[in-house]
């Protein structure tokens, strides 16, 4: 966490973040902090940070869960398993709410690309932020019961790679915050948002 | 001062693997040592050493093998043009396959178009979207000429199919750029010196898995969604194998093809064994099924790619690795060899092979845990004996790569 605060007051001062230069006072940035603990049981923290000094002016943390093991070289690509996502920044590339893929849809974060650090030298891809619903924000739990979109227990932390929270308990508030300090949608690409490590 | 090794060793030495691949449809149960008709689960016993394992390798830009027949295996490696790197396929898929005569060796390689600092974001390096990052380029060497020569920018992922067409993607455009997918079209070339003609008629997130006889098995990714298992049975003639799946390993004749679908929190994982030529399913069978005796309960998810020998095929597991016994119509569970993946490996278990006809030898790599640079190893193990030897870490770009084709059967 003091990294990232660190980074967004150095990015503030070198002005790498175009919108800092027109930053007005007060402005603030809405980031991610994820710390990579178990497959199952991590923690995505998001922050509101004043732009110019990365003060800390809000933050909640939630349980979150990553990949199906713990080698961030492992893709799935081919087979359905990856490990949890690669450490290092990333910048967002955009937040949706009714994103719509056959595996993951609903209220979703996209990240960037990222390379492992390993002897695959894997650039990992499609990589987001998400839970389980539908592109409804709905859970497919009852009669048409779908379980890629029914969080129905701890094993939904698992992911192919992606950061998954709760859509029960912490996906409605994780999106409610976001939608208070951001309010952004749509695509974008905003640098240094999310930090892994 | 490394001596380049004599092509005519290395060649043999190829022909040799290539005469290995093409008894493996023959090598029934009878093939095996009596022992291994009952093979041990348990605990693999891991220490370090020297092992030397039958096979070809690559490591950076090094192809290497046989090992044990000399102490002077340095000495009988031949350099590559460029190390072989294929980041776009990571460990789903070999990063070099030879051709069934031993002759060529197709590998993947990468050139960065800029220095990227993978622990920064893009936009902090100036990165902007649709920038040009890397190409990558497949190439061909030749082990008795030791000529090595470049395909088309923008390709990867080479598969030989018997008579010698290879097949392999042509990204569309040639560079992986910053936030945008890597979209291909599966190429194949009759010959290396053929002209190119595209199997597939839209460019997508394509995959090649291997040949299946004379038809080619991919996969097609999506953003946001699983993969499907397609079969391409001509330029243009695309079905589906297995929707939303993985795919796991194709049978030496080329006839079937072993693929997962679910995983943990998306359902039960089942292991699925479906006929190339219709997509029909042959057997089917529940990972939950399988015993680890160690870990006290199933393994949670399969990967690939496996290895198939005979009637035999070995992939990585949650729990180490796992040995199941395919026929035509049915898989079961043989061997669980149980691996700390936690304390051995990152995580997971890369390319298990078998490399020998009686399928005692298995061969994979991995990641080592640890702090500071990435390091990797090579495992050669007797999954009778429950034995394996892992060789001395290596920087993880010159990690030792298995050098094999996936596909199977003939045209």
């Amino acid at each position: 966490m003091s990294s990232l605060r660190s980074i967004l007051a150095a990015v503030a001062a070198t002005g790498a973040v175009v919108a800092a230069s027109a930053a007005p006072a007060g402005a603030t940035v809405t980031t991610f902090d994820f710390h990579r603990i178990t497959n199952t049981n991590s923690v995505l923290t998001i922050y509101r940070q004043e732009l110019l000094d990365g003060r800390i002016l809000n933050q909640a943390s939630y349980r979150a869960g990553s990949g199906l093991n713990q080698n961030e070289c492992d893709s799935a690509q081919y087979d359905q398993v990856g490990g949890w996502l690669p450490s290092g920044y990333y910048n967002l590339w955009g937040h949706y709410d009714h994103y719509a893929g056959t595996l993951i849809q609903g209220r979703v974060w996209r990240l960037q690309d990222k390379r492992c650090n390993g002897g695959t030298g894997q650039i990992r891809n499609d990589l987001f932020i998400h839970s389980e619903e539908t592109s409804t924000n709905q859970q497919a739990c009852g009669s048409s019961y779908i379980e890629r979109f029914c969080w129905d227990g701890d094993n939904d932390y698992y992911s192919v790679g992606c950061i998954k929270v709760s859509a029960i308990s912490d996906l409605g508030r994780l999106h409610a915050n976001w939608d208070s300090w951001s309010g952004l949608h749509g695509s974008f690409n905003l640098s240094q948002r999310v930090y892994v490590y | 001062m490394r001596r380049a090794f004599p092509g005519r060793r290395l060649r043999s030495l190829l022909g040799a693997l290539t005469a290995l691949g093409a008894a493996v449809a023959a090598l029934a149960v009878g093939l095996f040592p009596a022992a291994a008709n009952n093979p041990p689960s348990g605990p693999l016993r891991i220490a370090q050493g020297a092992p030397t394992a039958p096979g070809l390798y690559v490591a950076g830009n090094q192809l290497s093998g046989p090992a044990g027949t000399s102490a002077g295996l340095p000495q009988q490696a031949q350099r590559l043009a460029a190390p072989a790197s294929s980041p776009l396929v990571g460990g789903d898929g070999p990063v070099a396959a030879p051709t069934r005569d031993g002759h060529l060796v197709a590998y993947s390689t990468w050139r960065w178009t800029r220095d990227v600092d993978w622990t920064k974001s893009f936009a902090e390096q100036g990165i902007a979207n649709g920038d040009a990052l890397g190409t990558p380029t497949l190439r061909l060497h030749d082990t008795s000429a030791k000529t090595d020569t470049a395909f088309e920018p923008g390709t990867f992922g080479a598969a030989w199919r018997s008579d010698g067409a290879i097949a392999y993607v042509r990204g569309d455009p040639a560079e992986y750029r910053a936030d945008m997918p890597y979209l291909g079209n599966v190429v194949v070339r009759t010959s290396p010196t053929a002209a190119p003609v595209l199997w597939t008629q839209e460019a997508g997130r394509y995959r090649i898995f291997g040949w299946a006889g004379h038809r080619l098995v991919i996969l097609r990714g999506f953003e946001g969604g699983l993969p499907d298992v397609e079969v391409l049975d001509g330029p243009g003639r695309a079905r589906m194998l297995a929707a939303g799946a993985g795919l796991l390993a194709l049978s030496p004749d080329g006839t079937q093809a072993l693929v997962s679908a679910g995983a943990p929190g998306d359902g039960p994982v089942t292991i699925s064994l479906r006929n190339v030529v219709d997509s029909s399913e042959a057997a089917s069978f529940p990972l939950r099924a399988v015993n680890d005796p160690v870990a006290g309960q199933a393994p949670s998810w399969v990967e690939g790619p496996g290895s198939w020998l005979g009637d035999r095929v070995v992939v990585p597991i949650s729990s180490g690795v796992l040995v199941l016994r395919v026929t035509s119509s049915s898989i079961a569970a043989e061997q669980v060899l149980h691996v700390d993946l936690d304390r051995q490996t990152t995580g997971s278990i890369y390319e298990p092979r078998f490399v020998d006809d009686t399928g005692r030898t298995i061969v994979w790599w991995a990641d080592l845990p640890g702090g500071g640079h990435a390091r990797s190893a090579q495992f050669v193990c007797n999954r009778l004996a429950l034995t394996c030897t892992r060789t001395a870490p290596v920087v993880a770009v010159r990690a030792p790569r298995p050098v094999y084709d996936l596909s199977g059967g003939t045209r």
